[in-house]
This record gives C-alpha cells, sequence and structure tokens, in this order.
C-alpha cells in the first residue's frame, strides 16, 4: 500500500496528520472518535424497540432540533421589553418559515419535557439505574446525571417559556417564580436572584434569556454527552445484564483468543465488550454497522417527521402583550408545573417546597436506597413486580382522587375556622395528606414483600399516575378563580372588546 | 449473516417520504401566502382599467407603512394597493380606492399609518390574522362587519372610537357624528358633576379619563343577561340601566334611547390614556402659553383698535404707538404718534414727503422688509396723524404712562 504525502494547501488545511505506514494508518482508525461512536457489536436485546424504546436517542434528537431551530430564532428574536413581543409578531407574520420555526422549537420543547419524563420512567421501570455486575459500572451515578438533566431541561423550558414575553409568558413565570418565593428564609431572596429585581422586567428577560440561549444548552450538552458516555462505560444498556446472568448461569465456554485495546488512550481500562467477549456470540449480537446506525437513523428521522407533523398543525399561540397590570383569569405556570400548582393551592410550602425538593431529592437517591441487584433490565423485575406496580398505580389513582376530592369540596380553612396559625395549615392540608400515603405506601409494601425493588416499583408507579392525574387536575380541570370544572362544565366565556 | 428486516426498511422509507412530503408542503405552504394572489388581481384591475399604467411601478412584495412617532408598522397596504390611486371606487376591496380620500389632507398616511384610525392587526399579513378577530388581539378592524353585529340595519360606525383617541379634547369634530352627539350628551347630562374627566370633575363616581383602557377583567359580567360579553354591551346596558348591571350602583337612570347609549359607550372607550402621542396628533389641546386676562385685553386691543394696521404690518415691532395705546416690545425707533413733529425736527421734512422718499434705516425697511402699496402709505399717514392729534390733544391732561411701564 502506498501512502501519499501531503502536498497541496487544501491537504494541509484539512488534515494535520497522514499515516507513513501501514501501522500507523491502522492506529488512526482505532483512535477515530466517530468510529468509535458506537461498539462494535449490539445485542439484539439492547436493540429491541420494546424494551428503551428509544425514548434518549428521541430527547436527544429533540434537543438537536431545539439546538438548530433556536439558532436561526436567535437571529430574530429581539431580547427588549419594548420589542420582544413584536418581533415574534414578526417571525410570525413576516419571516420566511419563521412560523414553522416557532413552532418546531415549541412543540420540540414539549415533547422533549415529555420525553425527559417517559425516559426516567423506563429507566426506573426497568431498572435500569442498578450496578449490575459490569466491571467498573457506575450506572447509580448516571441515574443522578439524568436526574440533572430532567432538572436542567426543565429550566431551560422555563426560561424559554418567558422570552415571548405575551400574557401567557408573564403569567407562567409570575406564578412559577413565586413558588420559589414560598421556600422559608431565603425564598424572597431566590426570587429577587431569579428576577433580577421585585417584579419581572427588563432584568429578568435578559437573565433569562441568556440562561436559555448559551448557559443552559452548554451545560445540558456537556451533561448529556457524558451521559451517553457512561452508558458505554457502564457496559451498554442495562439488558445486556441478562446476557451476563444467562452466561453465569451456562456452563463455562472455553477462554477464546482476543485482542484488546484502549479507547483513544483518554478512557482507563477497556471496554466490557473488548473485554468479555464470549458474552457477545452471533446469536445473540449483531454488528452496530449498520444494525444500529440504520435504526438511530430510522429514530431521529422518525421523531422528525412527528415533531414538525406536529408543528404543521398546530399554531404556536401568543397572547396579548404582557400587562403587568391585568391578570389573565386562571394565570397558570406551564403545564410540567400545574401538578405542583394543584398542590401549590393548597399549601404553597409543602406542593411549592417540600413535595418538589422530596420529589428531586428522592429521585437521586433511588439507586442508594434500592440496591437489589436481581431483575436488572427487565420491565417491572418480574412477574410480582408487575402486580406491585398495578397495585402502586391503582394506589395512586385512589390517594390523588381523594386527596383533590378534599381540596375541592372541603376546603380545610373552613373546617377549622378558629385557627389563624399559617403554620397549621401548612401541616394540616390535602397535599400533605398525599405525601403521607406514599409514604405509607412505600412502607407497606416493603414490610409485606421485604423487597425495597418492590417497594419503590410501587411507590414510583404511584407517583407516575398520582403525577398525571395531578397535571391533568392543574391544566383542564381548574378554570378562572382557580375553581373546579368538570371536564363536561364549559368555563364563563373571557369577555373582549368588541 | 442477519440482514436488517423488510419491515424496519419500509419504515425508514416511508418515514423519508413522508419527511420529503412534509417540507414540500411547508414550502408550498410559505411561498403562497394570500397577500400574493391579491398583488397579482391589482396588477390586472390596473391593466384592465389603466391601460397605459406601467406594471412595474407597482411595488411587489410586503409593503408597510412605518410611523415612528406612533410605534407602528402597518401592512394593510400590501394587499390594499389601490387606496391612493383614483377611479378604484367601484372595484371590490381589498382592492378599493379608499372611501374619504379628503380625509388624507390631514391625515397623511405616511404620517399615520392605518390601524391608528381603523383597528386591525397592521404587522399581519392574512385577512383574518389582519382584521384583528382572533383571540388575545383585542383592537380589531372597526368597520361594518363589526358594527352589523350591534345593529344589523344602522350599523354604528365604531372607529369613531379611535378618531377620539386623538380628538378628544375638541368639542366637536367634522365626521364624528355619534362620538359629537355622546359629548355633547356628557354637557347635557353634566357627567362630570360626578365623574373626574380630564382632571377635573366631582368624585362620587370613578374616574374616567382613561376608562377606555380598562381590561376586560375589570368589568364585572356576573349580572349579565346577554350571551354577548363585550366591554361594549356593558356599556350599553350600564348607560341604560346601571342597577341592573351593578346592582349596587347609584348611578341615576337616565332613560337614554339606544343610540344615546351606544355614542356614550363609544365615547367613554375611546378615552384611552394618550399621553404617549406626541403632541402634534392631539388637536384641541392650548399649545401656547399661558397669559393673564390683561395680556390677553391687551393683545386683544392691539390687534383689533385702531393701530391694528401697524401690527398687521409688523411697524411695532421698532415703534410703539401712544396715540392708539401700541407698545414696542423692543423701542427701537421713536413713537409713531408723534412721527410728523419727530420728522420735522430730524430731516426738516413733512411725514408725507418722509413716507414716499424716506432716508437713512427706513430707506431699508421699506425697501426690503415691509414694502407697502401707495394705498397703504396713505392709510400710514392718515392713521399717524390720528394719533399725532389723539396725543397732542390730551398733551395736557394725564397720560396714559402706567401702560408703558
Amino acid at each position: 500500500m502506498s501512502l501519499t504525502p501531503k502536498t497541496t494547501l487544501w491537504d494541509k488545511l484539512v488534515w494535520s496528520w497522514r499515516p507513513e505506514s501501514n501501522r500507523e494508518a491502522g492506529s488512526s482508525i482505532v483512535s477515530n472518535f466517530l468510529l468509535h461512536w458506537f461498539p462494535n457489536r449490539v445485542t439484539l436485546k439492547s436493540l429491541a424497540f420494546g424494551y428503551s424504546l428509544y425514548l434518549g436517542t428521541i430527547t436527544f434528537t429533540l434537543f438537536l432540533i431545539l439546538t438548530l431551530s433556536g439558532i436561526v430564532l436567535m437571529f430574530l428574536y429581539v431580547p427588549s421589553v419594548e420589542r420582544a413581543y413584536w418581533s415574534i409578531k414578526d417571525i410570525d407574520f413576516a419571516v420566511s418559515f419563521g412560523w414553522l420555526l416557532r413552532r418546531t422549537h415549541r412543540i420540540a420543547a414539549h415533547l422533549m419535557v415529555a420525553t425527559v419524563f417517559l425516559h426516567m420512567f423506563r429507566v426506573f421501570l426497568t431498572g435500569s439505574y442498578k450496578k449490575g455486575s459490569a466491571n467498573g459500572s457506575t450506572r447509580p451515578f448516571n441515574w443522578v446525571l439524568g436526574v440533572g438533566l430532567l432538572v436542567l431541561t426543565l429550566g431551560l423550558s422555563f426560561t424559554g417559556y418567558l422570552l415571548p414575553w405575551d400574557q401567557l409568558a408573564f403569567w407562567a413565570i409570575t406564578v412559577g417564580t413565586s413558588i420559589a418565593g414560598a421556600v422559608p428564609l431565603v425564598g424572597e431572596q431566590m426570587r429577587q436572584f431569579l428576577l433580577g429585581g421585585t417584579i419581572i422586567g427588563q432584568n429578568t428577560l435578559i437573565r433569562f434569556y441568556v440562561l436559555h440561549v448559551a448557559f443552559l444548552p452548554l451545560i445540558l450538552f456537556g451533561v448529556s454527552i457524558w451521559h451517553m458516555w457512561r452508558i458505554r462505560k457502564d457496559g451498554g444498556l442495562a439488558v445486556v445484564e441478562q446476557i451476563r446472568e444467562e452466561a453465569v448461569e451456562s456452563p463455562p465456554e472455553l477462554p477464546k483468543k482476543t485482542k484488546t485495546y484502549s479507547i483513544l488512550g483518554i478512557a482507563k481500562g477497556t471496554t466490557v465488550h473488548v473485554k468479555e467477549p464470549s458474552l457477545l456470540n452471533k446469536a445473540n449480537s449483531v454488528p452496530s454497522s449498520p444494525f444500529l446506525t440504520f435504526r438511530t437513523l430510522t429514530i431521529v428521522l422518525l421523531t422528525l417527521v412527528f415533531t414538525i407533523g406536529l408543528a404543521l398543525i398546530t399554531p404556536a399561540p401568543l397572547e396579548g402583550p404582557a400587562n403587568p397590570e391585568v391578570t389573565p383569569n386562571p394565570a397558570k405556570a406551564p403545564w410540567y408545573f400545574l401538578g405542583l400548582q394543584e398542590l401549590v393551592g393548597y399549601s404553597a410550602l409543602i406542593g411549592g417546597v417540600i413535595i418538589p425538593g422530596l420529589v428531586i431529592f428522592g429521585l437521586a437517591l433511588i439507586p442508594f436506597l434500592d440496591r437489589e441487584q436481581k431483575y436488572i433490565g427487565r420491565w417491572f423485575s418480574n412477574s410480582s413486580g408487575r402486580k406491585w406496580s398495578v397495585a402502586g398505580a391503582g394506589w395512586g389513582i385512589v390517594s390523588t382522587a381523594v386527596c383533590m376530592g378534599i381540596g375541592v369540596t372541603m376546603p380545610v380553612r373552613e373546617m377549622f375556622p378558629g385557627i389563624e396559625s399559617q403554620l397549621f395549615f401548612d401541616i394540616v392540608n390535602p397535599a400533605t395528606l398525599l405525601l403521607l400515603t406514599f409514604v405509607a405506601l412505600y412502607f407497606l409494601v416493603l414490610k409485606i414483600t421485604g423487597s425495597t425493588r418492590l417497594a419503590a416499583t410501587a411507590t414510583f408507579s404511584g407517583f407516575i399516575v398520582s403525577f398525571i392525574l395531578l397535571t391533568y387536575m392543574g391544566t383542564a380541570l381548574r378554570g378562572p378563580n382557580w375553581d373546579f370544572y368538570w371536564p363536561w362544565q364549559s368555563w364563563p366565556e373571557h369577555p373582549i372588546q368588541f | 449473516m442477519k440482514k436488517i428486516g423488510k419491515k424496519e426498511i419500509t419504515l425508514l422509507l416511508v418515514s423519508s417520504i413522508i419527511f420529503l412530503g412534509l417540507g414540500a408542503a411547508a414550502i408550498i405552504y410559505d411561498a403562497s401566502p394570500e397577500w400574493v394572489y391579491y398583488q397579482s388581481e391589482f396588477r390586472q384591475i390596473i391593466s384592465e382599467n389603466f391601460g397605459s399604467v406601467d406594471l412595474n411601478s407597482i411595488p411587489r412584495g410586503i409593503q408597510q407603512i412605518w410611523v415612528e412617532d406612533l410605534n407602528s408598522s402597518d401592512r394593510c397596504i400590501t394587499c390594499h394597493q389601490g387606496i391612493g390611486w383614483k377611479g378604484l371606487e367601484n372595484i371590490e376591496q381589498p382592492w378599493k380606492t379608499h372611501p374619504n380620500p379628503e380625509l388624507f389632507k390631514d391625515h397623511p398616511i405616511e404620517k399615520f399609518g392605518c390601524t391608528i384610525c381603523h383597528g386591525g392587526q397592521g404587522l399581519a399579513l392574512s385577512e383574518y390574522d389582519a382584521h384583528g378577530f382572533v383571540k388575545h388581539w383585542e383592537e380589531p378592524l372597526l368597520g361594518k362587519t363589526i358594527g352589523m353585529e350591534y345593529d344589523p340595519r344602522n350599523p354604528p360606525t365604531l372607529n369613531e372610537i379611535k378618531c377620539n383617541f386623538c380628538h378628544r379634547y375638541e368639542r366637536e369634530t367634522a365626521g364624528m357624528d355619534l362620538i359629537n352627539h355622546g359629548k355633547k350628551l356628557l354637557r347635557d347630562k353634566a357627567c362630570k358633576v360626578c365623574h373626574v374627566i380630564n382632571g377635573d370633575g366631582g368624585s362620587l363616581g370613578p374616574d374616567l379619563t382613561h376608562e377606555g383602557d380598562k381590561h376586560a377583567e375589570g368589568f364585572d359580567f356576573s349580572n349579565f343577561a346577554t350571551e354577548q360579553t363585550t366591554i361594549l354591551n356593558w356599556h350599553v346596558n350600564h348607560f341604560q340601566t346601571p342597577n341592573n348591571v351593578v346592582p349596587s350602583s347609584i348611578m341615576p337612570e337616565m332613560n337614554f334611547q339606544t343610540k344615546d347609549a351606544v355614542a356614550l359607550s363609544m365615547l367613554v372607550m375611546s378615552w384611552k390614556d394618550n399621553s404617549e402621542l406626541p403632541i402634534a396628533y392631539v388637536p384641541g389641546l392650548n399649545k401656547k402659553d399661558i397669559q393673564t386676562p390683561e395680556e390677553v385685553e391687551k393683545e386683544r386691543e392691539m390687534r383689533e383698535g385702531d393701530g391694528a394696521f401697524f401690527v398687521e404690518n409688523s411697524c411695532f415691532i421698532c415703534h410703539s404707538i401712544k396715540g392708539f395705546n401700541i407698545k414696542s416690545p423692543t423701542e427701537k425707533g421713536p413713537d409713531l404718534s408723534y412721527a410728523p413733529d419727530d420728522v420735522r425736527a430730524r430731516f426738516s421734512r413733512d411725514l408725507e414727503d418722509f413716507i414716499f422718499d424716506p432716508t437713512g434705516t427706513m430707506k431699508i425697511i421699506f425697501e426690503s422688509q415691509i414694502v407697502l402699496t401707495d394705498e397703504q402709505k396713505w392709510e400710514a399717514i392718515e392713521k399717524i396723524r390720528k394719533a399725532y392729534n389723539i396725543v397732542t390733544n390730551k398733551s395736557g391732561e394725564d397720560k396714559p404712562e402706567k401702560n408703558h411701564n
């Protein structure tokens, strides 16, 4: 093989190094990042649609769609109180494809929040946060990174919510940030730090803008790259543990002759697949290229089609220009906070601070509380896990419905007219009751089964159901004055000028 | 060797085709807005009606009137291309000539745009969005369509509300019949006894100076019988039967006819805060310096009294004329009341002679600054003699010196 030396200017500009021997040529392939994006082989179990549902891939694709559309929108949007609203009007009406850009950006943002939650549900329900037996696996830590990514995604969505500077934006952020103000002692300072003042104004807009277009996306990009790299270092998707378990149970094969090499020299140790080549064979795995690359392409394309298709038929709303003097009725936070807003209606301290704090903290702690190294990478663990999951969901439906029923029909303040202490109502209210039912559920299942995994599964299933119910309630069943309306009851019509 | 499943390949192909289809749909949708059709139709109309007009002189693409003073960009003329043309009066909208072109004399379109008078969403480029009958756009096009909703046979000219945004301080404005009627009722019924309007009035009722800025949330529709919960309807009902709308109200029932109530409702809805409008846009405002009554009377005397001639022709800038009570602000020249004596003493000439053939400063003034006809010169001489007579006859008596200090 003859290796051509670099001679032309073009060669010098595009490639700084050219192999001068076959050994160097081979080494350049080994050290090429793009060629090692995927492992050499991928198991059929990992590839299956039904296991991962590709929710992580979809989420990251949505992030890329958001980045690309967001960069174009940055050329068109003016982050000033005077111009912001009108620049959105221009994007909608006069800019070529501006309407599509904004709709796509908005739809992708909502979808990303949803898929991040769904991805978390999937990872929990398949027990994929467990360490397993792979050498060097730190899956529990990667779960914590994932919780961080959830918080970052919510932060990105929340900061972007303000930018159109319409009534919806202004009051959603007012409601959202006033929840932060409910934190004891430092709440007001936190709120003012977020807003850059006592009310939402130009200071808030520029803070949220910089967070939204530069700070948070860069952090989210970095952490998600870390998150995905950790999956490789943790031995691939957790479903691979099943293959390992089977391999342990079956009689040992004769050792195979193999070679090992390190990736790029930047990662310590060797990859799992290299180290334990006997796990992957022609029966249980396929080459990543073309199988995984093709699959990824399909998923990316389907995500694009779904997002853009939805954008084409869903106009992005833009209400009247932000007006601090006119509060829309009802004023609502972004949809993913409406479950919280429902609870805040009972008690700002419990619903706005303690429950979300416990949820985020509790989520991050899950892999350290549930240390059972069984049923890794299996949906609902096993049949009894499935049973307890259904039981937990049922418990969630009942307890949430009861607590909301109490909240709607029996206002605690009217039941205890003699008491004026705010602390009393912060302790005695439906939100606290809901929290206690979940604590009770966890310990009840733990006592019956003696398994932390089953207790966590039941509680988590209940949490998912409760989250969905509360969000639905805050979105669809709460009308003007935060009054309760059944789905078939229409809200009073909003008056207009003419 | 395993192969990629046929189903997956089909899925990829189908989604690729859908993706391309969506892209094509987006391109077609974006490339064919309504205004492209309206503009090509307009060219057609022009070439049919005015064969000689060069079609290339008709602008293409998005057109807008940007009025910096009003902070508005109105793109209405993108479709309404004919408003400035003569001879398209009988063409249908949106190509029609503006029905009241005489309004452009005082309201040049480049200084006013469209929405300040008509309402609507000036930035929008489709009929539906631009005419503004969309959710969350509070200022729809106030034309016949919306008027018909209130009275199909005799639709109120609601866009007078927009007129009165600027014309609010005028007692009466030509062409604003309903608002004028409302303003007359306002005076006849003495609304200011109870309400502050434009800074003065009683305190029994609320201040109505900026009533038009009140948002829909600020109105109580809970006692409203009709389905149409609009602010205009609220006002109309409230003017006719205040107690039915606000049970606790102490506002008296005035037995207003529907027309009266509509006129008054439009009037109060027009009372928006216009303090950000440049003052040139607000007629009826007192834009002069404030004078005392004595100063006003003195100025009137100077303008209308016997010495009016000298004020009109600017003589008084340099000369006082004591005989006519005219005081020069500069007093550069001598008092003209004494001119007959003065001219004789300084130049040894008659007044007539000097006026017709002046020397020195007056020569320059009469040649270039104050050019008088012969009749005017005779008038001047006659009036100077009259003033001379007044001061010389009075010279023995008490001189009205105090005005001169």
